[in-house]
């Protein structure tokens, strides 16, 4: 009997003691820091990231959420970035963790200790999941321009992104006040073009970065036109050379994309479409409604750029007291303080 | 009664029948020209098109060749290309029944020297480096640049063979190392490249398309194919003999190695002027000389010119297929060329009795 006893006090006080020591290895205290208030936002993936706010430590592998942070006035808390973020100029000096958020440098990006990482969606799942298991939330998202069938205007979308980094960054007036600043213009531009009927729409030929490389964007419409690749099943269509010609486009509007360009990239560019033989017929070329742009002006806070550039030029007289140059520069002065210089669309 | 004249009656009748077969061939060309012209993402047909034509050739009939529009959709945009696919499927079959001839081994293509690897990374390091200005369409540097690289793979394979002696064993086996080099530095540039548009372009290059083709590209490659072509098919009876062995060939008075030189310069340089314009096209050059030497038997002097008239109808219903797939938009004819040309191929194969090689 006795035996037994004790046998079984030494088991207990054994369990008791390994109990404890398992407590002791998973327990960490948490009550050093203060409980820090939590926010979830859902990405474009759909997935729910939840972030302790205020974030202190970004780092940003898109540049137009690069773009929006520094325009939210959250610069000092960006950590590092991709080199594609080059916007405002002031964020290159900030450390660059990768090319592109295709291929950024794990190592070098977890070393710099972020509490937050944001990208675009090029960023594989299983980088993502890395990231992750070493505890630091990751937010990807896309612009409407990239997803080109949303039926969401670009403006609207970036609203919503410009809104949820606003939240997390403790900015929301500022938030509010950049996107109602940008979608005062979209109303504009609504309200200025709500009444056209479909034949006082000009037929868009959008060619982007290769020729006859289109995109089926409904930005085309949003300003205005009627994008002639619209309805293909492919959302950046290689179009057809006879259906342009058969199309008749009343203006031709071309991306130019390289990082580095000036004023004569854009004349070489507009020059290349007005004398490429097959199209000398086609009356976008007959009367000169030839048009390049640099993408910029579609990307983050500068869209209103974009969006008034694309709506002047298909509707000249509608928009005859608006200056899509002075408001891109006025924007940039207003969010990030700096004057604009350069050409960003031609003629 | 016997042999001597029966046999070479029999001889007779059978180069009459090749003979038919290849004017065949050539009809089946201009049936598939004729369908190719009348159809397109633009509203001319037949009559539309022969309107243009007709009035383009002969002025002085005073034939009203419609509008301006019109005119330019038949005659810069859908005649250039159809030309193009014929000169370029008629060049890459000529060097592929050339090359898998002189070298004795059917799985021979007119890439056998790593030349589209080679004009791959050439067109790809002009891509990248002058995504800028680049635009297929005016982009003759990317153009230079391939034809050059491949070149350049030729004289390495050249190097490497003569370091060995000109065989054709030491031959393939160059230009397979060449090209994996090619293919390597292809990848290198791809996995590089700064922008996500120009790894695009480059993916889009690979893939091979005929839609850039212009009057002023087709006067380029014309020439080179056509006196490519008309060289080896003056060599195809020195092949023929060389396909008796090299002992055999020398007693017959053929330098087994010069003629080996010559048609693997001479389809090299076919395929490097056609695909510097129009991407990688590959399927072609492989698959035409077999599907014709299962037509008309290994006598080069027929299979030359057959394997020449069935290349340039198969590239072209492909290329006409690209165009139709979409209507409004193109797919690229590489894609196609494989994906009708394969079940036609194995049609011929499991359907004939003749031998498949020799």
């Amino acid at each position: 009997m006795k035996k037994r006893t004790v046998v079984l006090s030494v088991v207990i006080i054994v369990l008791v003691i390994a109990a404890l020591a398992y407590a002791t290895l998973v327990y960490t205290p948490s009550e050093t820091a203060p409980q820090k208030e939590t926010v979830t936002i859902i990405d474009a993936l759909g997935v729910a990231v939840e972030v302790e706010v205020p974030v202190e430590r970004i780092i940003s592998l898109y540049s137009s959420l690069s773009e929006i942070i520094c325009a939210l006035g959250g610069q000092d808390r960006i950590v590092g970035r991709d080199a594609t973020s080059n916007f405002p100029p002031s964020i290159l000096e900030k450390p660059v963790v990768g090319e592109s958020s295709y291929n950024p440098n794990l190592e070098v990006l977890l070393e710099l200790n972020p509490d937050l990482v944001v990208s675009d969606s090029m960023l594989s799942d299983e980088t993502r999941q890395t990231i992750e298991g070493a505890g630091v939330p990751v937010f990807i998202s896309t612009t409407g321009e990239l997803d080109p069938r949303s039926t969401v205007t670009a403006i609207n979308f970036t609203g919503q992104l410009i809104r949820n980094f606003g939240l997390i960054l403790g900015e929301e007036e500022k938030a509010d006040e950049i996107v109602d600043y940008m979608e005062s213009y979209e109303n504009l531009v609504n309200e200025r073009i709500k009444n056209l009927t479909p034949s006082e729409k000009p037929l868009v030929y959008y060619e982007w970065y290769m020729s006859w490389y289109s995109c089926v964007t409904a930005s085309v419409a949003h300003a205005g036109g009627i994008n002639i690749a619209a309805e293909e099943p492919i959302s950046f269509p290689t179009l057809s050379i006879e259906y342009v010609l058969e199309k008749d486009p009343d203006v031709i509007i071309r991306m130019i994309s390289s990082p580095e360009h000036d004023v004569v990239d854009f004349e070489t560019m507009r020059e290349e479409i007005l004398n490429r033989p097959v199209l000398s017929e086609v009356k976008a070329v007959k009367e000169g409604r030839v048009y390049v742009y640099d993408y910029v002006v579609w990307t983050g806070t500068r869209l209103p750029a974009g969006l008034l550039y694309w709506a002047k030029w298909f509707h000249p007289s509608l928009f005859e007291d608006i200056d899509p140059a002075a408001i891109h520069k006025e924007l940039i002065q207003r969010f990030f303080g700096i004057e604009l210089e350069g050409v960003f669309a031609y003629p | 009664m016997s042999t001597a004249s029966e046999v070479k009656k029999l001889y007779a009748k059978g180069e009459k029948r090749k003979v038919l077969v290849i004017l065949y061939a050539f009809i089946a060309l201009l049936i598939i020209t004729v369908i190719s012209v009348s159809l397109g993402a633009g509203r001319p047909r037949f009559m539309e098109a022969a309107q243009v034509i007709l009035s383009k050739i002969f002025p002085f009939l005073g034939i009203n060749p419609g509008s301006k529009n019109t005119q330019n959709i038949i005659l810069l945009a859908r005649l250039p290309r159809i030309v193009l696919a014929i000169i370029a499927g008629a060049g890459l079959a000529a060097s592929g029944a050339t090359m898998q001839g002189v070298l004795r081994n059917p799985l021979v293509s007119p890439f056998i020297l790593g030349i589209s690897a080679a004009a791959g990374f050439g067109a790809a390091l002009a891509i990248v480096l002058g995504i800028g200005v680049f635009s297929p369409y005016t982009g003759y540097i990317v153009v230079a640049n391939a034809f050059i690289f491949s070149m350049l793979a030729m004289l390495m394979v050249y190097g490497i063979a003569c370091l060995r002696g000109i065989t054709p064993e030491t031959v393939i086996l160059a230009g397979v190392a060449v090209g994996f080099l090619f293919s390597a530095l292809l990848s290198l540039i791809q996995f590089v490249a700064p922008e996500y548009e120009a790894l695009r372009a480059v993916v889009y290059w690979l893939m091979g398309q005929l839609f850039t083709a212009t009057w002023e590209k087709n006067l380029i490659i014309l020439p080179i194919v056509l006196v490519a072509n008309a060289l080896m098919v003056r060599h195809s009876w020195d092949i023929n003999v060389m396909s008796l062995g090299e002992e055999t060939a020398t007693s017959l008075g053929v330098n087994s190695r010069r003629v080996l030189l010559i048609c693997i310069t001479l389809g090299t340089l076919a395929t490097a002027s056609i695909i510097s314009f129009t991407g990688i096209i590959g399927f072609i050059g492989l698959v035409s000389p077999h599907i014709a030497r299962m037509i008309i038997g290994s006598d080069h002097r027929f299979l030359l010119p057959c394997s020449i008239l069935l290349g340039a109808c198969l590239l072209l219903c492909s290329d006409t297929l690209a165009r139709l797939v979409f209507m409004r938009s193109e797919l690229p004819v590489g894609i196609v060329t494989s994906l009708i040309g394969v079940p036609f191929f194995l049609y011929f194969l499991l359907s004939r009795r003749r031998q498949l090689w020799h």
